[in-house]
């Protein structure tokens, strides 16, 4: 864990640090297990083809989940996570890194909260975003510190 | 299984009409599996010192674990195909996740038991490069066992 962010240091255009992630088959499988999503197109290749995918292919909900992880590891134990969503623009394949990137796009005050807008996605080796989405996180503020 | 697939019109009846509740308890295994799949090492997760400076006297999992509360679930009622309701029926066989929001407001606590409401939303047809697809749009509200709204989702996903 870094040190905590501070709604003070964060500013329009900022990029937040990249999450790397390399989901193996065998990562998918415990996804499946733990979310009891066991539909074959994400461990079986033969049904992956049959279903006109190339091979098998990473759970929509596990990049939501990587999403989220960027932005958890990246406010720190006093921010929170308030809204997410995802577009799931492409599909992606298994045993390839897999970057989570989020830039901010707004920071408000709204009551007591001090807000950070953020436009998250993954991307692919080769540039390709898959997966596209905003965020909200609330961040503690040095005034009120 | 019927051999006869639903048509947009068979679909509309479905439309806004609440399915009976998900109950989810929240064990700390269930978030150790999530937290192994997802790998991730945050200590904030799994140390009861970290939790407490969230306030909160008991573990408590990160938000996205709500993901697999209001989740596709392949039951016996749906076979193979992972669906949010599983007393909806699907006019097609295959599924891709097309896009998702969720909103959280009180946090999750490890002991909590919390209850999603979900229901079809919407249903549309629409011609792509898959074929014929029905986009079908969910929305849940989470509460845990205080009554307090702890997320509430909307899930659109493309059956073709």
């Amino acid at each position: 864990m870094g040190q905590q962010v501070y709604f003070e240091d964060v500013s329009q255009g900022q990029e937040i640090p990249v999450l790397r992630k390399h989901p193996t088959r065998r990562q998918l499988v415990m996804w499946a297990g733990a979310s009891e999503d066991f539909y074959e197109i994400h461990y079986d290749t033969e049904f992956a083809r049959a279903n006109q995918l190339g091979d098998v292919i990473v759970h929509g909900r596990l990049k939501a989940a990587f999403l989220g992880q960027l932005l958890t590891d990246w406010v720190g134990a006093r921010g929170v996570l308030r809204k997410l969503s995802c577009r799931y623009r492409g599909t992606d394949p298994a045993n390839e890194d897999m970057l989570m990137r989020g830039v901010v796009t707004g920071t408000r005050v709204e009551g007591q909260d001090h807000c950070v807008d953020l436009d998250i996605w993954s991307e692919r080796p080769d540039g390709t975003k898959t997966t596209l989405g905003a965020a909200t996180v609330v961040l503690p503020s040095k005034a009120s510190a | 299984m019927s051999e006869m697939k639903p048509t947009i019109e068979d679909m509309q009846a479905y439309v806004n009409v609440e399915a009976p509740p998900h109950v989810l308890h929240v064990e700390k295994e269930l978030v150790r599996r999530f937290l192994e799949a997802v790998q991730d090492h945050n200590p904030l997760w799994t140390d009861e010192t970290a939790a407490a400076a969230k306030g909160g006297r008991t573990l408590v999992p990160p938000q996205l674990f709500c993901a697999i509360m209001t989740i596709a679930r392949c039951s016996p009622e749906t076979g193979k195909i992972p669906v949010p309701v599983a007393s909806i029926p699907l006019p097609r066989r295959n599924v891709l996740e097309g896009e998702e929001t969720w909103e959280f407001f009180a946090p999750l606590r490890v002991g909590d038991t919390i209850t999603s409401r979900t229901k079809l939303s919407d249903i549309k047809l629409r011609q792509g490069k898959l074929g014929e697809m029905f986009i079908l749009t969910y929305v849940a509200e989470s509460v845990n066992q205080r009554g307090e709204l702890v997320a509430r989702s909307t899930n659109t996903i493309v059956n073709y």
